[in-house]
């Protein structure tokens, strides 16, 4: 069956709204699933999750395949992930150009890779094995990041590219990440963008970052800064007006607030060619 | 350097903090923040993931402790016991144990009952859906099929026998819950036996009457009708009413 | 009564209470059931804090061998252990 398209702004799913939203209907243009919440087979959390995938379209979000890992890849992970994905029928899935796990540990935190043509080529052949497993193309979002490793010799966008045309996938845009990133490691975010080829970019993010003073930190806690709205305005009048998703994890606030929010990011669509 | 190394190495700092400075080796130091310091903001967004879903599974235990001695503990288990699995609500049951080890709390070891509660929480709520019995099917067996029947409680149930009163200490901390025991009023010396079960979408505690609590327990060592019986003698019929018509029993087996 | 007649009326009382609870199916209550002694939760209450791809800021604790005391509402439980300061 084909998946509901994806169209417009929509909002990530938190615990918090469930009830409401199963309540109340609201429109919503789609709903982001946050994979890793829901993948005990035939718990109560997937049966909300299946329930909202009956009302709405849905695409899964997930934070762990580590796909930049060296240690093994979780098969029990990867075999929930796929028959979740069979229940949801989500337009696609995404996880994060990252590491999460090595060691046996898992951090449970998105951790910046070293970028570099070595890295390429094994990120690349583990993206594949991910789409094999999952048998479909992956969208891949790029990171916020907080340190550079000395052993880097490619820029992020650089990395990004490569990796997406030599693994054959698609993009998932954090357009606020590129942000927080760009000040931590004193870069261009309008050069990011624009290097970013336009084939490739699938969705958008958008979230709020906390200010730290020495940094930016991409805590999701509060409404999307000023300059990621305008840094999200050159975004689409580069990539189109491609479908966008505000996350919210912390200091969650009401679904209303959340959907202003999404609301803001349509508004931006009409604004971003007039 | 291999990626393997590299990831090996600035895991390890994220759960051992003495290793800090090994892992800032691999880190560009830029503008006002270390190397050191870098590696730092890991630490603490992965500790501060990791904290926030510890203080969700344990909210009474947070409340009872304070904020402080909470993140302390927590942050020490983490670095003791990292999360070895994906799946985040794996995490987090060893954390009972390690407060049940803590210098600070054993004159007050009843803090821990409430963990111990509190996971069993947890832990029914994510307990896979099953398909109850149709109990109608109970009336076409035979006599000697009757007296071999078995009962099974729901797989979410969780019997917490507690020598202090676990369930009351965890209402008192409910917010806007009615009748809620006071605080000042919880004598810790009284034994309660508490029932935690998930039934659909939502999730039981209550405590249990003595009678009540012996029963369930004989029906999850899977004693047989006939054992019952003679076990239970006349209250028998009373006291599956009651656990049938609050949900405590959940299906029956033949063989 | 004799075991054979315990379970006779055993099963009896288990096919009434069985037919009642379908009767009463509960699927119309409130998600958040509030009633003195009895808690019933749904996912508003229960799911602990999921996944996100969030940062963090936390302050990281200090060597292990400073040991706080619980200073929360276990101070109020009458009965309680007074800590030693």
């Amino acid at each position: 069956m084909t998946p509901n398209p994806i169209l417009g702004c929509g909002i990530g799913l938190r615990f918090q709204h469930i009830d409401q939203i199963l309540a109340e209907k609201p429109p919503i243009p789609w709903l982001e699933i946050l994979s890793d919440n829901y993948l005990i087979p035939g718990s109560v959390q997937q049966d909300y999750a299946i329930e909202i995938a009956q009302h709405y379209p849905v695409t899964m979000h997930g934070v762990g395949m580590s796909l930049g890992a060296t240690d093994p890849f979780n098969s029990e992970y990867f075999l929930r992930l796929k028959k979740l994905a069979d229940q949801l029928n989500p337009a696609w899935i995404s996880d994060h150009l990252c590491w999460t796990s090595a060691h046996g540990w898992v951090s449970h935190d998105l951790l910046p890779l070293p970028y570099t043509e070595e890295t390429i080529k094994h990120v690349v052949q583990r993206i594949r094995e991910a789409q094999d497993r999952l048998e479909r193309r992956l969208v891949i979002e790029n990171v916020s990041s907080y340190l550079q490793y000395q052993l880097s010799t490619l820029t992020e966008w650089e990395f990004i590219t490569a990796v997406a045309e030599e693994a054959d996938c698609k993009i998932l845009l954090d357009v606020n990440n590129i942000y927080v990133s760009a000040f931590n490691h004193d870069f261009d975010p309008c050069r990011y963008l624009d290097s970013i080829s336009i084939e490739h970019v699938q969705q958008f993010h958008l979230a709020g970052y906390e200010d730290k003073g020495t940094h930016l930190l991409d805590t999701h806690g509060h409404p999307v800064s000023d300059p990621v709205w305008g840094l999200y305005k050159l975004a689409l009048q580069r990539f189109g007006a491609l479908p966008t998703l505000i996350e919210w994890d912390n200091n969650i606030p009401s679904l209303e607030e959340l959907l202003a929010e999404a609301h803001k990011a349509t508004e931006a669509h009409i604004h971003a060619f007039a | 350097m291999p990626l393997l190394e590299l990831q090996q190495s600035l895991i390890s700092a994220l759960f051992q903090r003495d290793q800090l400075a090994e892992a800032a080796k691999l880190v560009k130091a830029q503008g006002s923040l270390s190397s050191e310091q870098r590696v730092g903001i890991y630490r603490n967004s992965t500790h501060g993931i990791l904290l926030d879903y510890l203080e969700s599974l344990y909210p009474v235990c947070l409340d009872l402790v304070g904020t402080e001695f909470f993140g302390r503990t927590a942050h020490s288990f983490m670095d003791q016991a990292p999360p070895t699995s994906p799946f985040l609500a794996d995490y987090g049951a060893g954390f009972v144990t390690y407060l049940a080890e803590h210098p600070a709390l054993q004159d007050m070891l009843w803090i821990v009952e409430v963990a111990k509660l509190e996971w069993a929480r947890h832990a029914a709520w994510h307990t896979v859906n099953q398909v109850a019995s149709d109990f109608a099917q109970l009336e076409g067996l035979s006599a000697a099929q009757q007296a071999e029947l078995r009962f099974q409680l729901p797989a979410s149930a969780h019997l917490i026998s507690s020598s202090t009163p676990i369930h009351s200490i965890w209402l008192a901390h409910q917010e806007e819950y009615p009748d809620k025991p006071r605080l000042e009023e919880i004598d810790l010396q009284e034994a309660q036996q508490v029932l935690i079960f998930r039934e659909q979408r939502r999730l039981h505690q209550t405590t249990l009457s003595a009678d009540d609590w012996a029963f369930l327990n004989t029906l999850q060592q899977q004693a047989t009708m006939s054992e019952l019986a003679e076990q239970f003698a006349e209250q028998l019929p009373w006291l599956f009413s009651v656990a049938m018509q609050e949900g405590w029993i959940y299906s029956f087996t033949t063989d | 009564m004799q075991n054979k007649q315990i379970i006779t009326a055993t099963l009896m009382a288990i096919g009434l209470s069985a037919a009642l609870s379908v009767a009463t199916a509960e699927d119309q209550k409130p998600e958040t059931e509030k009633c003195a002694g009895i808690v019933k939760a749904g996912m508003n209450d229960c799911g602990a804090n999921g996944h996100s791809c969030a940062g963090k800021a936390a302050k990281d604790s200090d060597p292990a061998e400073w040991i706080t005391l619980p200073k929360g509402t276990c101070e109020k439980i009458a009965g309680g252990t007074v800590v030693k300061e």
